[in-house]
């Protein structure tokens, strides 16, 4: 094959944009730290990146609903814990005083301790967490129970997505402070009027129905528990989902820095060796035309 | 005397074709860079050829003529229209990418995800304020992202339609100038006068015709050729250019050229290859289809997102109303959608509650909205599905255009080394014969000043 001017020129011309297109590409791949700017780059490699993301994004988004619920459930497990202990003052209270002798001023400041005891339990059933009432079901923009005790909220309950196929429910208010279809505050009426009118016999017929009524809270609790399990269970799961399609994801777009700075160095030195070429082709030349 | 007489004739034809020779080879020289020169070339023939007299009988010269390979020219314009093909396919595609996916992260995929997510957010206290504007607003940034999305995509079709309409106009320059061209080659050779030059001049609008559109070159009589299509129809032919123009009839749908004669109407041109092939497949395929894509999308989710906002309930119990407000059909969706005025102004509308009793913390209904994430939407593919199946679709052309046009790039520049090692200058060459020429003038020159001498000796002994 001749070798004309424009052959050494076009060649030339070719290799040192071939090395430079090299370099470059080299050159923003080490600087960003990222193989697959766009699609394009890569198409598989971005599809897999793009289902990736979304699958990180969804998870993301529960773990921020499980957080908004974690406040929720921990906040209705204080309040039932709370109330626990004002029915066991209660329960304590018509232990004490349905039996034996009991000076009349007695059973009436136990009335009143009872009113009280009522008037704490009525505030944990209106227990509200960043202005919604834990307590009242759908209806959860109002106080479920009213002042004496009567339930206004919802019986029916909203279920929350947590996680993929995971929801979890509200608890109801009306069934935790019940007993056997009771309302706990009926009861606590009935011991204050009993306690107030000097009716021990009154008092100790609550007994049971109080006790009924703790027990119906500690299941609460018992039920918040589970939810609080579930949640954690399921905050595991999306953590590991979003940490894992992050590693996945910087396996696929993250550059090779090592590999990124070997090709810099092999393309600069391909770079001076086809200008030197250029500088000798000129250089004979040259030595032509003297000649 | 009369011998003396030939010597004296046969030595000043040889001074003539050596000078004229070594003219030739310096414009060689000057023009080793000058892109698209071809090497000329003069031969030194023999006075009355092979019939002629027997003994000295000198030298004459024919050419100057350019050097040319007509097979290797043809696979040339090939290789340059394979290259405008993809290389326009590439550049064209991936603005559509762009309009898609302005930058990682930034694209319907994603605002889609963070509106799920706002809703999802909104199901821990569907009737709170502050999560049914958070609510609102995604549901504002993602009709955005749609007429944005819509915008963009809309800004590339004018880009291509300019850049088609550019083509188109650079061609018809080119082709008219090949046909005038044409005719003074005809001219020059009719009249034996030297026309490499126009040649290669008319070789060089031919090759910069060939990017754009695919041709074949029929070589006519005395230098004249015809500027086919693929499809046999002629662009240049008898030293007259057709007009290429655009089909407006068919715009904004496709994008198609005619090509029009002096005495002809406007006929279809066929698939033109070239750049402006790639730009019409780029316009026809790629945009055309994603458009489409985008507003069926946008119709089937904001049509079903309201179907189900209306089967809920707002938070005072009463039916819920449509969510956005777009066009009634598919086509113009994505740019015509819109969040409505009168819900985006009162989150109390939002209709999350499946039935009145449930208003206002219900969530049945938010939940069935919630389920439309994962659902099928467009041809049976969520929403997530037909958009990311739109972006790798998009993704794919350009990585494939992109290899195509470096493939036909690297054959194109082998082509074009062969080319140039056939018809190209090599210095060394030219100043080897450039030196042999001045040797064979010096040779001349002596055998006029030989002879010159003998015609003196002769007649000094005469007198």
């Amino acid at each position: 094959m001749r070798v004309t001017e424009q052959s050494h020129f076009a060649s030339l011309v070719r290799r040192i944009q071939s090395h430079q297109g090299r370099l470059q590409e080299a050159v923003a791949e080490a600087s960003t730290g990222v193989r697959v700017q766009r699609p394009s780059d890569d198409p598989l490699a971005s599809a897999a990146l793009q289902r990736l993301e979304v699958s990180a994004q969804r998870h993301q988004s529960y773990l921020r609903v499980q957080t908004t619920m974690q406040g929720q459930l921990e906040t209705a497990e204080s309040s039932l814990t709370s109330g626990v202990a004002v029915l066991g003052d209660a329960l304590e209270l018509a232990l004490q005083m349905s039996s034996g002798a009991h000076t009349e001023e007695s059973l009436q400041a136990s009335a009143e301790r009872v009113s009280l005891l009522k008037e704490s339990l009525r505030e944990i059933a209106n227990t509200s967490h960043q202005g919604r009432y834990l307590f009242g079901g759908v209806a959860d923009d109002q106080p479920p129970f009213d002042d004496a005790g009567g339930f206004q909220g919802s019986t029916t309950l909203r279920q929350v997505e947590i996680g993929e196929q995971q929801r979890i429910s509200q608890l109801s208010g009306e069934d935790l402070f019940s007993v056997q279809g009771e309302s706990l505050f009926a009861v606590l009426d009935e011991l204050e009027g009993a306690l107030a009118g000097g009716d021990q016999a009154g008092a100790s017929a609550t007994i049971d129905r109080l006790r009924g009524g703790v027990t119906s809270l500690t299941t609460g609790i018992q039920t918040v528990g589970n939810h609080l399990t579930t949640l954690e269970h399921a905050r595991a799961f999306s953590e590991v989902i979003v940490l894992d399609a992050q590693r996945q994801s910087d396996r696929l777009e993250a550059a090779d820095l090592a590999d990124a700075a070997s090709r810099i160095q092999m393309a600069t030195t391909a770079l001076q060796a086809s200008a030197q070429a250029a500088q000798q082709v000129k250089g004979l030349k040259d030595l032509l035309f003297k000649l | 005397m009369a011998g003396l007489s030939r010597l004296f004739h046969i030595g000043q034809g040889a001074l003539q074709s050596h000078q004229t020779r070594m003219a030739t080879l310096q414009n060689n020289i000057a023009n080793a860079s000058t892109p698209g020169y071809r090497r000329q070339r003069v031969d030194m023939v023999t006075l009355g050829g092979h019939f002629g007299e027997v003994g000295l009988r000198g030298v004459h010269t024919r050419g100057p003529d350019s050097i040319r390979s007509e097979f290797l020219m043809g696979q040339i314009h090939k290789g340059q229209g394979d290259f405008g093909f993809h290389a326009t396919r590439s550049s064209f595609a991936a603005g559509v990418e762009r309009a898609m996916m302005p930058s990682a992260g930034q694209h319907l995929g994603t605002n889609v995800e963070a509106f799920f997510d706002s809703l999802r957010q909104a199901s821990t206290n569907p009737g709170g304020e502050i999560e049914g504007r958070s609510f609102l607003q995604e549901a504002d940034l993602l009709a955005g992202r749609f007429r944005e999305t819509a915008a963009s995509l809309q800004r590339e079709r004018v880009a291509m339609e300019g850049e088609a309409q550019g083509l188109v106009d650079s061609v018809n320059q080119n082709l008219q100038e090949i046909a005038d061209l044409d005719r003074q080659i005809k001219q020059a050779t009719q009249l034996s006068q030297p026309a490499g030059e126009l040649m290669d001049q008319r070789d060089r609008l031919i090759q910069d015709v060939s990017e754009h559109l695919s041709v074949t070159v029929v070589s006519g009589d005395q230098g004249s050729v015809d500027l086919i299509t693929p499809q046999g129809r002629a662009l240049v032919e008898g030293g007259q250019a057709r007009t290429v123009g655009i089909d407006s009839g068919r715009l904004p749908d496709q994008l198609h050229f005619t090509l029009t004669g002096a005495n002809d109407n406007a006929q279809p041109l066929g698939a033109p290859g070239g750049t402006l092939g790639g730009l019409a497949a780029t316009y026809n395929d790629t945009l055309a289809t994603e458009v489409e894509r985008l507003d069926a999308l946008a119709f089937a989710f904001a049509t079903e997102f309201n179907a189900r906002h209306e089967a809920g309930f707002d938070r005072d119990g009463n039916p819920g109303e449509a969510l956005f407000e777009l066009s009634g059909t598919a086509q113009g969706a994505a740019s015509s959608l819109h969040l409505r005025q009168e819900i985006s102004d009162d989150p109390a509308l939002l209709a999350f509650a499946g039935d009145p009793g449930e208003a206002p913390g219900g969530s049945s209904n938010l939940q069935d909205l919630l389920a439309l994430h994962d659902e099928p939407l467009v041809n049976g593919a969520t929403f997530q599905e037909s958009w990311q199946a739109g972006l790798n679709e998009v993704a794919r052309t350009v990585s494939s255009a992109r290899q195509s046009a470096e493939a036909a790039s690297a054959s194109l520049a082998q082509l074009q080394e062969m080319e140039a090692s056939i018809t190209g200058v090599s210095l060394e060459e030219e100043m080897i014969a450039l030196s042999e020429s001045q040797r064979g003038f010096e040779a001349a020159l002596k055998v006029m000043q030989a002879s010159d001498q003998m015609f003196s000796s002769l007649l000094s002994l005469k007198g």
